[in-house]
């Protein structure tokens, strides 16, 4: 069973006392985004409230766990849980003063949302069915949960370039799409030997793209080398500027997968060479292993439809696993507190959580199945025919997402009811399924629908009409896994009229053609032809006037509108933090301007620019003085920031209202510099964060040099005196000049300003000229 | 704003100087100038303050430019009579130096508005030629301590001064009030001799520019007399007067007369 690591736990305190902070107004909301986001704390839309995403490592997940979450849920949420695509559970309308006590609570449990989101190593998943299920080579489950603790025990893995996302798939059934994750593993065995096929640089949303195979095969021992040399190259090498292309896919695309596997194999042998990883796999504490097969049927017709298509037999022989189907992932608290009771009755049963937003409860003994199925039929209303096409999988969408475009969860329920009135065990309803995604990122996995629907905006009539594209044919199925083609859009509205008209065609079509082609060829090819020309009887969008329905989105009364749509948080973290400080830096001193130089908005500027690029130092300072102090400690005497700026906390402290407004906008452009000096330093930031170091200033050595060549008089020397005044007296720079004129009068006009011209040396037509800053205070004539 | 190329090279010969230099001009570039009245004294301070690149210029001005205008008025030229002066001015001045900001305002000041309009301001340059402004922009500047560079002109006689409230005299240590209506005659009915209303205004643009390079000795207290016929040009120090009613020890007035009522000008052209 998962473990909280250490690190996590202490982690804790620095969040408490950061929401403390930010509670008493000490840091601002944007600062503080760029903390709670990768404890797994989203903002839902407007702001006001919040949601926590717990990770379920591997998606098992034991009762009492269950029954905390929930707990959780009722006290600090709205009482309502939602099952995520990636297996973690979502407790939602959090207060923002309530998010330390979640943690607080569930870390009791062995549970917390540390690395829910931001740029971290993300909820590792695995088949939902791993360990019991008959066709897989072994159980996955346990190299996910190592993996888990030992990635989560390490800060690298909180200030990854973006998000990174690993799974474990038992078979090449592939339930758990090694091809769509940063990194996927493929169970593989191989003369006997445990082992991995392992993909690199899959995932989907903006430019999806499938992940490439990185080993043929991999030892299972060499699974920790394989995973931290893979995070290591992206976290030296991956982009952290560039929002939108910030995946390991786009670093790959960059470099070739050549130039990344050359990387990625130098970094593998040098750990290897370094010491060990051990990913310490927990031994499964469960002793009853087979008991007697039963046979079931009973006469309840209800029950039967259950055996047909929630009940999974065991690879251990007479128990099964039962799938729940939750409709979107949505359950009550309640409901999920009850469904953790069931373990009273049913000693020794599991819970487990779908790529389908569905419930797992593996380990029950089929003697047991009519007994349980009564049980669940007293808590939950709706959850038979799962991985049906009535199975709809869909998104938070625009109920609390920021980024939701369309509420998919209105268009799914609306769906649902489509299916369940006109296509309950037709030909299709086993073999499709649909998923509805909210906006082009794909956190409902519409790239691997075999049916799906993304949300978009069109302007029609001046006004915005919500959208679905249509995508047809994915299929995750390991090598083989193909993401949906684009076929077209259409209003919402007409998604349902759509998908009646498109069923019974290719019901049709499907039937004419058994035993010929497979379901997802079809979709491919005749039924995509098919639904092409369909959708073009369902794009047209009537005027307002006459009907105004198009222009509300379904599960919606007012009119459709992208109110609440505000960035993405998801990828929040050091960056944004560094820029939400170099923006208060600007608009202090922009305050500063307009208040006749105000020396509390002058500190104010100071402040935020010192501060902004520490938290790259992994320091988060309490309070002014501290991020001075820390500042000059880590940038200025290491080397990093001009040493201009050493005696920047004795200036600070200094700068009072006092000052004669003439002293005032001395220090107003000081700190116009510093931030302009902070700025250039953030610039010449590599994506891992590490600085150039300024060349060390050993007196007399040519630090600084200036090409002016092809630059006439006096603008040369005018160039020449900018550059000077920016250096510490002391410094020394070489200078090009043309012959001529040049020569003649630089040199001479720089000696008057009273610098040392230490040598003049004539070099193939041009020369060459070592000036030194002159020493002492600027000499006035 | 950045000094990049094309800035160098148009303030190469200001930042040549020993004094200046790259910080210099960043300070120039950074600082708010107000001048009151475009007419035969705003008209050279504008211009080379535009020219010199300072950050933003505030012009007050309420009329029109008339062809009379015109002999003194050297920023404008006959295709803008019948313009507002702030209005033109800023549209001469734009395309002299885009780096500068040039904020028209179109109205007259009063004791109701002027705090206002100051308040963003480093330094006030007072170009009107009637004494119910000149008074006026005096009280205010004493009584939120700014900078204004005092200028005025009759006949072939100028005078100008920098008074820094705090540091030296106000106008009123030297004129306590304005002299009564009638006794003074306008512009109007004097008339100017063109090129001295240029030589005061230079004198004050020379002043606003080192007050904000914080250079050389700035003419607080001060007075200078200048007669363009015997070419004479006084320098008298003068002190700050106890009894000043706005910036003595017990100053009687705290706050803004409007003097229009009293003076009995109604109308005042610049």
């Amino acid at each position: 069973m998962f473990k909280l690591p250490e690190r996590v736990i202490k982690e804790v305190e620095g969040y408490r006392r950061l929401l403390d902070d930010f509670l008493n107004q000490r840091i601002n909301p944007a600062r503080f985004t760029g903390i709670r986001v990768p404890w797994g704390i989203y903002s839902h839309r407007g702001g006001k409230v919040f949601m926590n995403r717990i990770r379920i490592p591997g998606g098992v997940v034991k009762p009492l766990q269950l029954k905390a979450i929930a707990q959780a849920a009722q006290d600090f949420g709205n009482g309502l849980i939602h099952l995520t695509t990636r297996q973690d559970i979502q407790i939602h309308e959090v207060k923002i003063e309530d998010t330390i006590k979640v943690i607080d609570y569930l870390k009791e449990y062995q549970l917390s949302p540390k690395g829910g989101g931001g740029n971290t190593i993300r909820n590792i998943t695995s088949c939902p069915l791993s360990g019991v299920c008959p066709d897989e080579v072994f159980d996955v489950i346990p190299y996910a949960i190592a993996l888990s603790e030992y990635l989560l025990s390490q800060e690298t893995s909180y200030q990854l370039p973006r998000k990174f996302k690993i799974t474990f798939s038992g078979c090449t059934k592939d339930c758990a799409g090694v091809l769509t994750n940063d990194l996927g593993f493929l169970a593989w065995q191989k003369n006997s030997q445990k082992g991995f096929r392992v993909f690199v640089g899959g995932g989907m949303g903006a430019e999806s793209k499938l992940g490439q195979r990185l080993e043929e095969f991999l030892p299972e021992e060499d699974l920790g080398y394989c995973v931290e040399a893979t995070k290591n190259v992206y976290f030296w090498n991956g982009d952290r500027k560039h929002k939108h292309r910030n995946r390991l896919r786009f670093l790959i695309e960059n470099m070739g997968l050549d130039g990344f596997k050359t990387l990625y194999q130098e970094e593998f042998q040098r750990l290897k060479a370094h010491g060990k990883i051990v990913l310490e796999k927990s031994v499964s504490d469960r002793t009853s292993i087979e008991t007697q097969e039963t046979f079931y049927e009973k006469d309840d017709e209800k029950f039967n439809t259950f055996l047909k298509y929630n009940v999974w037999p065991q690879k251990q022989k007479g128990f099964s696993s039962v799938e729940l189907r939750i409709p979107q992932g949505e359950l009550s608290a309640t409901e999920l507190s009850d469904l953790a009771d069931l373990e009273k009755d049913f000693k020794g049963i599991e819970f487990r959580i779908s790529f389908k937003q569905n419930l797992l409860i593996c380990w029950v003994c089929q003697k047991d199945l009519y007994r349980l199925f009564l049980k669940i039929k007293g808590i939950l209303k709706d959850f038979l025919y799962p991985n049906t096409l009535l199975d709809v999988v869909a998104c938070k969408g625009a109920l609390t997402c920021n980024l939701g475009l369309c509420n998919s969860q209105g268009l799914a329920k609306e769906v649902e009811h489509l299916i369940q009135s006109e296509f309950v065990d037709s030909y299709l309803f086993k073999n499709l399924d649909i998923k509805i995604n909210g906006c082009p990122n794909a956190c409902g996995h519409h790239p691997l629908g075999k049916l799906s629907f993304y949300g978009m905006v069109k302007r029609i009539d001046h006004r915005s009409v919500p959208f679905y594209k249509c995508l047809l044919g994915g299929k995750r199925e390991g090598e083989q896994t193909r993401f949906a083609l684009e076929v077209g859009t259409l209003p919402a509205k007409n998604v349902p009229n759509f998908l009646r008209v498109f069923l019974k065609n290719i019901e049709e079509m499907a039937y004419k053609t058994e035993g010929g082609q497979r379901i997802e060829d079809l979709l491919r090819n005749r039924a995509r032809r098919m639904a092409i020309s369909l959708l073009k009887e369902f794009s047209h969008v009537p005027p307002y006037s006459k009907n105004r329905e198009f222009y509300i989105d379904w599960g919606k009364t007012h009119e459709f509108s992208l109110e609440g749509l505000g960035p993405g948080e998801c990828g929040a973290g050091v960056m944004d933090m560094i820029e939400s400080d170099l923006k208060e830096a600007q608009t202090s001193l922009r305050e500063a301007e307009r208040e006749n130089y105000s020396a509390k908005k002058i500190k104010q500027a100071i402040f935020f620019s010192s501060r902004s690029l520490l938290v790259v130092k992994g320091l988060e300072p309490r309070h002014e003085e501290e991020a001075l102090f820390m500042f000059k400690k880590t940038f200025v005497e290491e080397g990093i920031a001009s040493d201009i700026y050493s005696n920047i906390d004795e200036i600070f402290a200094n700068l009072s209202d006092g000052l004669s407004r003439e002293e005032k906008m001395d220090k107003f452009l000081y700190a116009k510099d510093f931030l302009s000096h902070i700025r250039h330093l953030y610039d010449e930031m590599d994506p891992s964060f590490n600085f150039p170091k300024r060349e060390k200033k050993i007196k007399g050595a040519i630090a600084h040099h200036l090409d002016l060549k092809g630059t006439g008089c006096p603008i040369n020397y005018v160039k020449a005196k900018l550059f000077l005044e920016n250096l510490s007296p002391g410094e020394v720079l070489e200078i090009l000049l043309d012959e001529g004129e040049s020569i003649h009068n630089v040199p001479q006009s720089l000696k008057n300003d009273g610098h040392e011209i230490m040598s003049i040396e004539k070099k193939d037509g041009f020369y060459r000229v070592v000036v030194k800053k002159f020493n002492g205070e600027e000499h006035k004539t | 704003m950045v000094l990049n190329g094309e800035r160098i090279e148009r303030y190469s010969r200001q930042i040549l100087l020993p004094q200046v230099g790259g910080k210099g001009q960043e300070r120039l570039l950074a600082s708010k100038v107000l001048l009151i009245g475009v007419g035969g004294l705003g008209s050279p301070v504008a211009t080379y303050l535009t020219g010199a690149g300072v950050g933003t210029l505030g012009i007050v001005d309420s009329d029109e430019v008339e062809l009379s205008n015109l002999h003194r008025q050297m920023l404008f030229s006959s295709d803008d009579i019948g313009e507002k002066k702030a209005v033109a001015a800023q549209y001469r001045l734009q395309k002299m130096n885009p780096d500068v900001k040039v904020v028209p305002y179109v109205l007259r000041l009063t004791s109701e508005n002027i705090f206002e309009i100051i308040r963003d301001y480093d330094v006030v340059v007072d170009g009107s030629d009637n004494f119910p402004t000149r008074y006026l922009a005096n009280d205010a500047c004493v009584i939120t301590k700014k900078t204004l560079v005092f200028g005025a002109f009759f006949r072939y006689e100028g005078q100008a001064m920098v008074i820094k409230p705090g540091e030296g005299p106000c106008l009123r240590c030297i004129f306590p009030s304005p002299p009564p209506p009638g006794l003074v005659p306008s512009c109007q009915e004097a008339g100017v001799l063109g090129a001295l209303a240029g030589v005061i205004g230079l004198i004050q643009a020379t002043e606003t520019l080192k007050l904000i390079l914080g250079i050389g000795e700035p003419l607080i207290g001060k007075f200078i007399l200048f007669d363009s016929l015997g070419m004479n040009l006084v320098r008298l120090s003068t002190r700050k007067d106890p009894n000043c009613p706005v910036c003595g020890e017990h100053p009687t007035i705290q706050e803004l007369i409007d003097y229009e009522e009293f003076c009995g000008l109604k109308s005042p052209s610049l």
